[in-house]
């Protein structure tokens, strides 16, 4: 679930998928595994998913990453030379070049630019662009299918990018330029390569399939009606190529060789005016000086001694044996495909939209499986907590044990606690003592207290008095009084009442307060 | 991971609404309660040692287990002794009067009024299980300041065998010349009732 992504690459044929995926052996060595699978129902898209869904879940677990590197339905690769007043500015220099590149409108292509190289000029940059361009909604139509498939692919590229990725893992000589040309199902791929940069290269929709075709139907032979079925077309195809030599066979082909090769010449010639068309276009650039031959074309007897003489040029093949052995050897698209890095996929065609929903389910991706390390991780806490639990528990265990031991202490220590408490609570209802022996402390001399009142309830005092003329007049003995009270703090908030001369001597005076117990 | 026939959108949404669900069902479940218990426990044991460490330490200061149970044994006896039971309150005001009598008062009357529960905060006040009662009583008398300060003390101290409170004191200097005083003293007895039979 966690481990390094798989990256694998895939070929998807009308009648044939193909997948090639790295296996990892220890030390990090790496080699790979090709599967090849045969479709029964080739219209129904339902079957198309299902047929994928079973070959990839053969091959991979569904938990693990898989990053799909896919070949584009049809595509073009060019090679630009750009003079623009900066590096930035030169795509849009170069998007001027193309509608007079590609076959199709710009509006409804995906292009996708590679800057090679830039030098700068005295008043300009001139750059060295790779620009590869794709329809859009074929491109869509292609995405769309393995995303309801539920496969998020990582990158769509040309066919001739796999194909060059290819030739250089296998270190094939890439000076002089050559062509590079794979035959495939439904399509061929022509890449002209220079330098070890492509230089030119377009998918041509014309490949087995059609030859099969050609070949397949109802027939007249010396006025017998001889039908032909697709399979019995592509085994003709693979006993007598195109020389039309039927020694590798062991039972007289259904059709006569002349009438066989009379069927397949008009693809044949198409094929080769495509090849010349392809060469032609590289214009000022190294013309190639030899032909390189893979994917299905491999497979036809004669193919690479009939276009050689057609071309006049040598014609040798690029097998991928060497990475997928003797099954995979014609499956060169496929390969580089899965030969292809991340980082190097540059030339990636999805569109905006595809890239922002694999982003999305990437970063969906990593966040469950993140929520799914912190699961692990809060249980992992848990486990921890448990045992320290265990720990906790035997430590509480032996002194409760301790604890059992002095419990008549805790009972009686408790049992004291609460009469304490009780004793202190009724106590505390009542005025305390300590109140009257600190008014008999300090009491001043002229004052003679001649009733007093306490009220613990409402916590109040009244007293009455008298107050002699002694070392300072009545009045002011009373002012010290009053503050003797509150300093001493036996009464707080006093409330003094009118006094008024004694009526039996005229130096004293009568007072009253009330006041707040403190 | 690849759930069909969902989008690897729908699908790892899908996975991280279940991943986050059972995140949370994990933390709440598992984690959470584990860890809360763990610190309950240490403040558990951290607190019980803290005691035992305590009571440890006083017990053998006071000489063993049995030495301090025999000591605070007592020191509960009287404790109950101070509030005594209902039945006993017949008793306990022939010990009052007896000590009015002994003190320099001149007691006129003593009159009593009827068993109130006491209230601690709006509840009965209970010791040892039992309910609190207040038996007010009024104490008209004659005498001195210091003498009644004296009496008040004898029956607010320890030894008198019950918990006596000052709810009320008027005191009124009887003559202009001497300083004898009239005073009115309202005081409460503190008492447990015990339970009814049936």
């Amino acid at each position: 679930m966690f481990r390094q992504s798989l990256s694998i690459g895939i070929e998807l044929g009308e009648r044939t998928l193909r997948v090639v995926w790295p296996v990892y052996q220890p030390g990090r060595r790496r080699h790979w595994q090709y599967r090849e699978q045969r479709r029964n129902q080739v219209t129904d898209l339902k079957a198309w998913q299902r047929d994928l869904t079973q070959l990839l879940h053969e091959i991979v677990s569904p938990w693990a990453d898989v990053q799909l590197f896919l070949v584009a339905p049809s595509s073009y690769v060019r090679l630009l030379t750009v003079q623009s007043v900066d590096s930035r500015h030169a795509f849009e220099a170069a998007r001027a070049q193309l509608p007079a590149l590609f076959p199709f409108e710009l509006e409804r292509a995906q292009i996708q630019y590679q800057l090679c190289s830039h030098e700068r000029m005295a008043d300009h940059v001139e750059c060295l662009l790779l620009v590869a361009a794709s329809e859009r909604r074929a491109l869509d139509e292609y995405l769309r299918m393995f995303w309801n498939a539920g496969w998020i692919p990582r990158a769509v590229l040309p066919a001739s990018v796999a194909l060059s990725q290819l030739a250089h893992t296998l270190h094939l000589p890439l000076q002089p330029p050559l062509l590079l040309m794979a035959l495939g199902e439904e399509r061929t791929t022509m890449a002209v390569i220079a330098h070890g940069t492509i230089v030119q290269a377009r998918d041509v929709i014309l490949g087995v399939r059609h030859l099969a075709e050609a070949l397949s139907g109802e027939i007249t032979i010396n006025q017998e009606r001889v039908t032909v079925s697709h399979e019995e077309a592509e085994d003709l195809l693979r006993t007598l190529g195109v020389s039309g030599n039927a020694q590798a066979s062991a039972t007289p082909p259904r059709i006569p060789v002349p009438t066989y090769l009379g069927m397949i010449q008009p693809l044949l010639e198409q094929f080769l005016s495509e090849l010349h068309r392809t060469m032609a276009i590289t214009e000022g650039l190294s013309a190639p000086q030899q032909i390189v031959l893979a994917g299905e074309a491999l497979r036809l007897p004669g193919f690479e001694h009939w276009l050689a003489k057609q071309t006049g040029l040598p014609v040798t093949s690029l097998r991928c044996e060497e990475l997928l052995g003797p099954e995979g050897s014609t499956a060169a698209i496929a390969c580089g495909l899965a030969l292809t890095e991340t980082s190097a996929a540059t030339l990636d065609l999805r569109p905006r939209p595809w890239r922002q929903r694999a982003a999305l389910a990437g970063c969906l991706g990593a966040l469950w499986k993140m929520l799914a390390l912190l699961m692990l991780c809060f249980w992992l806490g848990s486990g921890f907590w448990q045992i320290r639990h265990r720990l906790m528990t035997r430590q509480l265990h032996d002194l409760q044990e301790r604890r059992s031991r002095v419990q008549p202490v805790f009972d009686l220590t408790q049992d004291l606690a609460s009469y304490t408490g009780a004793l202190h609570q009724l106590a505390s209802q009542g005025m305390p003592l300590a109140w009257f022996h600190q008014l008999t402390q300090g009491f001043p001399s002229a004052v003679r207290l001649t009733a007093l009142s306490i009220d613990s309830q409402h916590q109040q005092a009244h007293l009455l008095a008298e107050v002699q003329e002694q070392e300072q007049t009545a009045e002011a003995s009373v002012s010290a009084f009053v503050l003797w009270l509150t300093h001493a703090h036996l009464c707080r908030q006093v409330q003094l009442e009118p006094s008024h001369h004694s009526s039996s001597a005229k130096s004293v005076i009568e007072m009253a307060l009330t006041c707040q117990l403190p | 991971m690849r759930l069909f026939p969902m989008t690897p959108v729908q699908s790892r949404g899908l996975l991280v609404g279940a991943a986050g669900l059972l995140c949370l069902i994990s933390w709440k479940a598992g984690y959470q309660p584990a860890l809360q218990l763990n610190q309950r426990e240490v403040r558990h044991i951290k607190e019980l040692r803290h005691h035992l460490t305590d009571v440890e330490t006083i017990v053998s200061s006071a000489g063993g287990i049995s030495a301090w149970l025999h000591l605070n044994g007592q020191r509960l006896a009287r404790f109950r002794e101070r509030v005594p039971q209902e039945a006993q309150l017949p008793q306990l005001l022939n010990r009052l009067v007896e000590q009015l009598k002994m003190s320099d008062l001149r007691v006129r009357n003593v009159t009593q009024g009827n068993l109130e529960p006491v209230q601690d905060g709006g509840t009965p006040l209970l010791i040892d299980g039992l309910p609190c009662v207040r038996l007010p009583l009024t104490i008209t008398a004659e005498g001195r300041y210091l003498v009644l300060l004296r009496m008040m003390e004898q029956l607010t101290s320890e030894s008198f065998p019950a918990v006596v409170s000052l709810q009320q004191v008027t005191l009124q200097r009887k003559q202009e010349s001497n300083a004898v005083l009239d005073i009115v003293l309202n005081l409460s007895l503190y008492l447990v009732k015990p339970p009814s039979d049936g």
